[in-house]
């Protein structure tokens, strides 16, 4: 009730007109995924070959810079995870004879933004499949587009074909679309600090959404925590230690892995806090074992 | 004058001969002696009253609730509205919603205990069973205030432990035997044991008798049922998914302790083996009820369309039996129980018979002599058909409303509550809302 659906947007400002244009992409391109895997060569996939699509602009797609993860009537999630079609997202790694996917999504960027550490991690692991979770409509938007583009414009490479976002509530629905243990990396990068008191239940990070995450974690998976705000980290760093199933790990680990460094810097709010030289919390934690 | 508002929760302890009734912020208890019921205990929340009186010794201001037609009749409790802090939306603090709710029996029938909106947490009741017929049978062990209102509650095995789970989707333990309640300023905030960003709305704690440990299972406005490790909470077992719409109420029989029923807005309710993860069968109410839909079950106008065609309804309640393989259920604001028969062995749920009853239902459970137990909305039906006791009739291999015990529990009602005033009401708008389990249903918020 809030903000407007896109169809009754003010049709004359620019940002309506660039949004619609993004979209028919967006409609185009996924049908040409599916078209190209299954070898069906139509006039409209080979115009495409050609075509370089623009990188989308962030300001196109501003939105309100906190959504309220508690009432999210209108996502649309899966009622479990067998009934999760992943094809649409990673059609590379959707076997048409077999009708099934040839992997499973392992790493998980939750809360992932404007997608930047998607796009760094896609060649890092390219036998991972890696999604990120968003709950903004138009920052979603925004991640799909960019690998849209990015696909396109690495077609013959085959790029990016790993990463992709889905819109959803990852503080509530995790389960509906991971089974248990399928995870292996799990990432926090610059979480939204909810800072008022009355809010900390909002927090990404508590000792009861923990267990969920663990869950969803497979034994020695990593949670990853980075941000700038101090309290949050300290706050982040108390309820992971506090947590039966998780370990931290050391400050040489940290400095062997090539996830904390990417991390460090190619997300779109770790560049922010790099350009403001604001300081960097990182925390990192192994999931043990189910006691017995 | 008036009628004596509906028994909004019905709990019937065979054992003992007493019987408990909940209206409005109230307990009575009824006791059977020589064949004939009297009431033995009474216990009033007066929680929003009390602080009524420090508000209003505070401020030396009375704030009345003009507008509200309930206040003339429900006098002491509700002519104040208490500001009991800030964040509580005043229909929350607001007295009609001041119920008592989930009364639960324990202790071989010697505690009680029941969720109180009025100061959102949950009280603890003695019940002394050989109390005399001139004293009161209930005193207050302790009661607890959370910080969000409590929707579901159930007790260890042992019985020592309380799990309270609340609106905003925590479960918190509560120690039964500690006669202190927990005191947030000396031990520090409460902890929960786990959680969920989602309303919870029903809990049960179960024993795995194949592998020997403990669980709870709770379920939340999302359509989850979450099996947790018991006590070790932060280890989670498993989800069964299948839902589609909010889960109002789930029950797991004495019959079959690795079954569990689940049930709310959905057209079915769903068997399943708790201990497997595994969907057992489904039972479709949808045809059966169809008829006994009503205007009331129409949309609100804010989701409704425009032929007004949009109507919702939802499962309000499940129950068992002790012995017999049978679980009821009804619909809210309907006045037909729903009686299944569970085959024992290959657990396929068979529609073994409706009941009508004179009104809607607004309450049900089961006693330990294989009884439904019933209590309906009443409210124009003249101080009769408070409750209906319904027993299984072998020499007609049917359930039957037994008329001589429920007459009998009917007049004592009207007997002992009739020059009741707070137990009155005058008029439709004084009776506490009874059918809101409906609002638990989801309705897509437009994009944002
Ligand atoms: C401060 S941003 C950080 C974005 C990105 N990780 C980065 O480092 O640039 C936090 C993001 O988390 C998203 N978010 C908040 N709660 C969420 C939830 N429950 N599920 C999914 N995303 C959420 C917000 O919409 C926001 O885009």
């Amino acid at each position: 009730m809030k903000t407007k659906p896109l169809t009754v947007a003010n049709p004359t400002s620019k940002r309506y007109a660039y949004r619609i244009s993004k979209e028919e992409n967006r409609n185009q391109l996924k049908h040409v995924a599916f078209a190209n895997n299954e070898n069906v060569n139509d006039g409209d996939s080979k115009k495409n070959d050609k075509q370089i699509i623009d990188l989308p602009k962030k300001k196109f797609y501003r939105q309100r810079a906190h959504s309220n993860p508690f009432s999210d009537h209108q996502l649309e999630y899966p009622i479990s995870p067998d009934k999760m079609d992943w094809s649409k997202l990673y059609p590379r790694y959707y076997d048409s004879n077999l009708k099934q996917m040839t992997k499973q999504v392992t790493i998980a960027d939750i809360g992932c933004g404007f997608g930047g550490l998607l796009v760094d991690l896609s060649p890092e692991f390219s036998d991972d499949l890696i999604l990120g979770m968003e709950i903004r409509v138009q920052v979603t938007n925004y991640v799909e587009d960019r690998i849209i583009a990015l696909r396109n414009n690495h077609k013959a490479e085959n790029k990016y074909q790993n990463i992709n976002v889905l819109r959803g509530n990852a503080m509530k629905f995790l389960p509906n679309f991971f089974y248990k243990g399928q995870l292996s990396k799990m990432f926090f990068c610059f979480p939204d600090p909810h800072f008022k008191q009355r809010k900390h239940k909002a927090r990404i990070i508590t000792n009861t959404l923990l267990s969920v995450y663990a869950y969803v974690l497979r034994e020695d998976g990593i949670i990853y925590t980075i941000t700038d705000v101090e309290d949050l980290h300290q706050w982040m760093v108390k309820h992971l230690d506090e947590h039966p199933l998780f370990e931290r790990l050391s400050k040489e680990w940290e400095a062997n892995d090539k996830c904390v460094s990417i991390m460090r810097n190619s997300t779109e709010e770790g560049k922010k806090v790099e350009r403001k030289k604001g300081t960097k919390y990182i925390a990192c934690y192994k999931r043990l074992p189910n006691p017995v | 004058m008036g009628f004596i508002h509906p028994v909004q929760d019905f709990v019937v302890d065979s054992t003992n001969k007493q019987v408990y009734t909940v209206i409005k912020n109230t307990i009575v208890v009824y006791r059977c002696i020589n064949n004939e019921y009297k009431q033995v205990g009474k216990w009033v929340d007066n929680f929003l009253a009390e602080q009524a009186k420090k508000v209003n010794f505070k401020n030396k201001k009375i704030k009345t609730n003009s507008g509200e037609s309930v206040a003339s009749t429900t006098s002491t409790t509700t002519v104040t509205k208490p500001q009991l802090d800030k964040e509580v939306p005043i229909s929350e603090s607001f007295s009609l919603n001041a119920n008592v709710r989930k009364l639960k029996i324990f202790n071989k029938g010697k505690s009680l205990v029941a969720c109180t909106d009025s100061n959102k947490g949950i009280v603890i009741l003695d019940v002394n069973l050989s109390s005399n017929s001139n004293e009161n049978c209930l005193s207050v062990r302790k009661r607890e205030t959370f910080a969000k209102r409590p929707n579901a509650i159930t007790l260890t095995n042992d019985e020592n432990i309380l799990l309270v789970a609340d609106k905003f989707g925590d479960v918190y333990s509560i120690d039964v035997k500690n006669d202190e309640p927990y005191n947030e300023e000396v031990q520090g905030e409460r902890r929960p044991l786990l959680g969920q960003v989602s309303m919870l709305t029903d809990i049960l704690l179960k024993h795995n008798i194949h592998n020997g440990k403990d669980y709870v299972i709770v379920t939340d406005r999302d359509e989850h049922i979450e099996i947790v490790n018991y006590p070790k909470t932060y280890v989670i077992n498993n989800w069964l998914f299948g839902h589609k719409e909010f889960i109002s109420s789930i029950i797991s029989p004495n019959w079959r302790s690795e079954w569990l029923l689940s049930a709310g807005g959905d057209d079915c309710v769903f068997l399943w083996n708790w201990e497997t993860g595994k969907l057992i069968s489904t039972y479709n109410y949808a045809k059966d009820i169809k008829l006994h839909l009503t205007d009331s079950h129409l949309a609100e106008v804010r989701f409704q369309n425009e032929e007004n065609s949009i109507i919702e309804y939802c499962v309000a309640k499940l129950a068992s039996l002790s012995t017999l393989s049978y679980v009821a259920f009804y619909v809210e604001a309907t006045k037909l129980l729903f009686i299944l028969n569970v085959d024992p062995n290959e657990g396929i749920l068979s529609l073994k018979q409706t009941l009508e009853l004179p009104a809607n239902i607004i309450s049900l459970s089961s006693d330990e002599e294989d009884h439904f137990v019933v209590s309906l909305d009443n409210h124009e039906c003249g101080n009769k058909n408070f409750v209906k006791i319904i027993k299984f009739d072998d020499s007609i291999d049917s359930f039957v409303v037994d008329e001589s015990f429920s007459a009998k529990l009917d007049n004592v009602i009207t007997k002992t509550l009739y020059d009741d005033s707070n137990l009155l009401v005058d008029c439709i708008k004084g009776i506490h809302p009874l059918y809101t389990i409906i609002n638990l249903k989801k309705h897509g918020e437009h994009y944002s």
